[in-house]
């Protein structure tokens, strides 16, 4: 890895850290989201800190050829799985849209308006 | 004295219209004093309309409910049927807002329910008895396919199986209360749902007229999208039919 690449993912990992930091300060982003962000910055500051020598090791331990795909392969299996998980999270929010707005709607029932020609008219003029 | 009767207008062994309406600010107030002429209540559920659906129904005369955004005919029918659940209908059915569906027909759905011998009622357009309804080739035979399949899974010789004029008895209506499906083709994805919770259907013939306000969906490159999603359900309730809860739980 040249000097180029390892400065951009330490300078992208720090800076989206930082970012993080800050909407969990200001309760924009839940724990559990910023945790799994913030482990993957430190894993990308270290292999910007280490380079090869991080990349090169880990590469022949899973046993890819080519330590590059390595990064590919860890990346989409990542995006997939966070996908996934996001795709049940807004099928639950869709439920719970649902139940909001059935019961908003049936606690808003608009009656009729009086009906002429209605039982007790009748009953009356029998 | 007169002010004493604060009870509400609403009887509950009349039968009540459930009417989705998304959009239909054209032709709900005629459907729904045409259902009034036919002595039962009327609920509007409008789904999110953007047009003044709601208004030109209360004024109408039904009872309305408006949700405050889309959800689908799948979500207004499960709103209605809780409401028939709530207040204690014994008898419910449900009924377009575009004028698909004649009110004189509504006493074929009930009658069944009435005597007791089904749960569910089926308006059918292809039963012995009800009147040429015009379908293009592909989308009829997918119709075909589809009721078929249905026949199948619940045991009931069922010709239309996407009608979506139909009659719940008290059971039907707790079931679907419990939960109605909200996906494209719920109609036929409700069946299932009544087949399994051991609910009796049975089908009667009715004639529709064709769309009188709003867009027919069965042009062009929609009527193939309508077309591959019909199969692609029907071929999930074969690989993989849901389960769900009966109506005794």
């Amino acid at each position: 890895m040249g000097v180029i690449a390892r400065s951009v993912m330490i300078v992208l990992a720090v800076a989206s850290t930082m970012t993080i930091l800050r909407s969990l300060r200001r309760e924009r982003l839940p724990l559990g989201f910023a945790s799994v962000w913030l482990g993957l910055a430190v894993v990308v500051t270290m292999l910007g800190l280490g380079g090869d020598a991080v990349l090169d090791p880990l590469t022949r331990a899973v046993g890819v050829q080519y330590p590059p795909t390595l990064l590919f392969l860890v990346a989409i299996l990542i995006l997939l799985l966070l996908t996934a998980y996001l795709s049940l999270k807004v099928a639950a929010l869709d439920r719970q849209i649902r139940e909001v707005v059935d019961r908003y709607g049936r606690d808003h029932v608009l009656e009729p308006p009086q009906r002429e020609a209605h039982p007790p008219t009748i009953a009356n003029d029998l | 004295m007169v002010e004493t009767a604060q009870a509400s207008p609403r009887r509950n062994d009349r039968p009540l219209a459930i009417v989705p309406a998304f959009n239909e600010a054209g032709g709900v107030a005629e459907v729904v004093k045409s259902l009034l002429d036919q002595q039962v209540d009327v609920l509007v559920v409008d789904d999110g309309s953007s047009d003044a659906t709601s208004q030109l129904a209360h004024e109408a005369g039904a009872t309305v409910i408006t949700l405050p955004t889309n959800l689908g005919i799948g979500g207004a029918l499960l709103t209605g049927f809780r409401f028939a659940r709530d207040n204690k209908y014994e008898f419910a059915f449900q009924c377009d807002a575009d004028g698909q569906h004649s009110p004189e027909f509504v006493h074929r759905l009930l009658d069944p329910l009435r005597d007791g011998r089904a749960d569910l009622v089926i308006g059918s357009r292809f039963a012995q008895g009800s009147n040429d309804y015009p379908v293009s080739g592909v989308r009829r035979i997918v119709m075909k396919i589809l009721a078929r399949t249905i026949t199948r899974i619940s045991g009931v010789r069922l010709s239309d199986v996407s009608s979506g004029f139909r009659g719940f008895g008290q059971r039907a209506i707790k079931v679907f209360a419990d939960s109605y499906p909200n996906e494209y083709m719920e109609s036929v994805e409700a069946l299932v749902i009544a087949a399994r919770a051991g609910l009796n259907i049975e089908e009667v013939p009715v004639s529709m007229s064709e769309r009188e306000w709003g867009e027919p969906a069965a042009n062009s490159w929609r009527a193939a999208v309508k077309t591959f999603r019909m199969l692609w359900s029907v071929l999930l309730l074969r690989l993989w039919p849901a389960r769900r809860p009966t109506w005794e739980s």
